[in-house]
């Protein structure tokens, strides 16, 4: 298990410094990368996040009482079973 | 009456004051009141500064260098950097200072000690503006390897000490934070969106505690919950909060930011060839990464890989998963009060105590987040809101930024040592990640291939 894990790492942390090394999985023009951990430290980031792309049929009102009724469910479950 | 009981089920021992009776008097006294009214400070301050346009009142960003047209390091101090760095230095060493005073803690020691860390903290961001470390790890990383440097070969002076307040730093960011977590976003994309990050999010959750509490045995439940967090909501941002929210040490929150940063980067490139490679429809490639990677940066870079219909939707879903950190942070509180922290032998947890433990500064974070979702939004409008948001933005980073400088700083590499346990909380991540990606693939499946639902029109 030790060894696998070891592997796992190891391939990782290869991975890593090559692709930064080799700029990939960037694209041209886009000046971020997995560096920018929030929405908010995106450059530009109201051009990805701000503009209306969908039309939600479902009110707010609904939305928000699923959010919170599946977010009540999941804490009763996280208790009973913590 | 203040009492103290050590936590005998976590490994690292700490001990955390359970039961210490509200006063009035806390409000200018506890560092998590004082968190919330520095934050409340500059969120008034860069508010008043946008509405009335007579000032610019926004935190530091170092320029971008290392690229062709801004090769030297020099670089990153062109513009108004050099003027937004001295409104930074002096809002956070007044705040502070203050913040200090108030706690009856000597103010002219922190001071001095908070113009080195300050220093320091500036390195690290210099440091990570270079093109390379910018796009790819940015400044926690670089923070910790700063810190972690000092503190094991020269070893921290005593002097910088009393400016170690990551608690402090990070409770301030957090309900600065909590300025950007728009809770209108959630209908951006409908039961779609709502289905994919906030149905998944608390089942990954649950399976990652189980799985390091009881099946890895990992005795260290902060840790756990911690991993889990980034795991399963947005990597670096989530682990703060979570790690804010359940006390865990400095070393856990180190360690769970480390291990989401170095596999972000593999997953960042890696989903989007695989998707590819198997043919995937973008509009389901896209949201299954919104789902699955960490960081919000790599998401948008992912999707857009996929094509402009993969990096809306990727967007969109992580997007919703942003508004998770506030909602995870409080059920976390909730839970680490009423369940883990709770006295041994102890059935029932009143009301009254878990106010007692409960962390305040997450207050903070909900009331800021509702007060711009619901109240500045509205009657300033979606444009000036963001402005606002966007000159808050580096006085959060900067203060994240001296948290994890401190992290480091403060931190051995034995200690960081002791969190491997066996390389456990490691094996907690990959296998978190490998159900967090399958059962979410599932529900995308399920959501968005039209076998079931019809599939939502996207506009590009």
């Amino acid at each position: 298990m030790k060894k696998i894990l070891l592997i796992i790492l190891a391939v990782t942390i290869v991975g890593d410094i090559f692709i930064m090394v080799k700029h990939k999985g960037l694209i041209e023009g886009l000046d971020f990368g997995c560096g920018q951990y929030y929405y908010t430290d995106i450059p530009n980031w109201q051009h990805y996040f701000q503009g209306t792309h969908y039309e939600s049929s479902v009110s707010m009102f609904v939305l928000v009482a699923i959010f919170f009724i599946w977010g009540w469910l999941m804490m009763k479950l996280w208790q009973k079973i913590g | 009456m203040t009492k103290i009981v050590n936590k005998q089920e976590n490994e690292v021992s700490k001990d955390i004051v359970i039961a210490e009776k509200f006063q009035f008097s806390d409000l200018i006294r506890k560092e998590d009141w004082l968190a919330i009214w520095g934050a409340f400070l500059l969120i008034l301050v860069a508010a008043t500064g946008v509405v009335s346009g007579l000032f610019d009142f926004q935190g530091a960003k170092f320029n971008t260098w290392g690229t062709d047209e801004n090769p030297s390091v020099l670089g990153a101090f062109s513009g108004d950097i050099n003027i937004q760095l001295i409104v930074t230095f002096i809002a956070f060493l007044l705040l502070f200072t203050i913040g200090n005073k108030l706690q009856h803690k000597s103010a002219g020691k922190f001071i001095l000690a908070f113009v080195g860390l300050f220093f320091l903290t500036s390195v690290v961001r210099v440091i990570s503006a270079q093109d390379t470390f910018n796009k790819y790890l940015e400044y926690a990383f670089w923070a910790l390897i700063l810190g972690l440097l000092i503190a094991n070969t020269v070893k921290t002076p005593q002097w910088l000490r009393p400016a170690l307040q990551t608690e402090f730093y990070i409770k301030t960011g957090l309900v600065l934070m909590g300025a950007e977590v728009l809770f209108s976003n959630i209908q951006k994309f409908g039961l779609y969106g709502l289905g994919i990050a906030w149905g998944v999010t608390p089942i990954v959750i649950i399976f990652m505690w189980v799985l390091g509490t009881k099946v890895l045995k990992i005795k260290n439940n902060p840790l756990v919950i911690t991993i889990a967090a980034a795991t399963s909501v947005c990597g670096t941002s989530a682990a703060i909060a979570t790690a804010a929210a359940s006390k865990a040490h400095k070393a856990d929150l180190a360690f769970a930011v480390g291990t989401s940063l170095i596999f972000t980067v593999i997953m960042m490139v890696g989903m989007p060839l695989f998707i590819q490679a198997i043919g995937l429809d973008p509009l389901i490639g896209g949201a299954w990464i919104g789902g699955t990677v960490d960081s919000t940066g790599a998401v948008v870079l992912a999707g857009q890989a996929l094509g402009d219909l993969g990096g809306t939707v990727a967007a969109l879903v992580k997007m919703i998963q942003n508004i998770l950190i506030g909602f995870i942070a409080f059920g976390v509180a909730i839970f680490f009060t009423t369940k883990v922290d709770r006295t041994p032998g102890q059935q029932h947890v009143g009301a009254g105590e878990i106010w007692q433990r409960f962390p305040k500064f997450i207050i903070g974070f909900i009331v800021a987040s509702l007060v711009f979702s619901f109240v500045l939004q509205p009657t300033l409008g979606v444009d000036t809101t963001g402005d606002i948001i966007k000159h808050l933005g580096q006085f959060k980073n900067w203060a994240f930024a001296l948290a994890f400088t401190s992290i480091g700083l403060e931190t051995n590499f034995k200690e960081l040592g002791a969190q491997v346990q066996g390389g456990k909380p490691v094996v907690l991540y990959v296998v978190g990640q490998l159900f967090n990606i399958v059962l979410t693939f599932f529900v995308v499946w399920l959501l968005l291939s039209g076998q079931i639902f019809p599939i939502p029109t996207i506009e590009v």
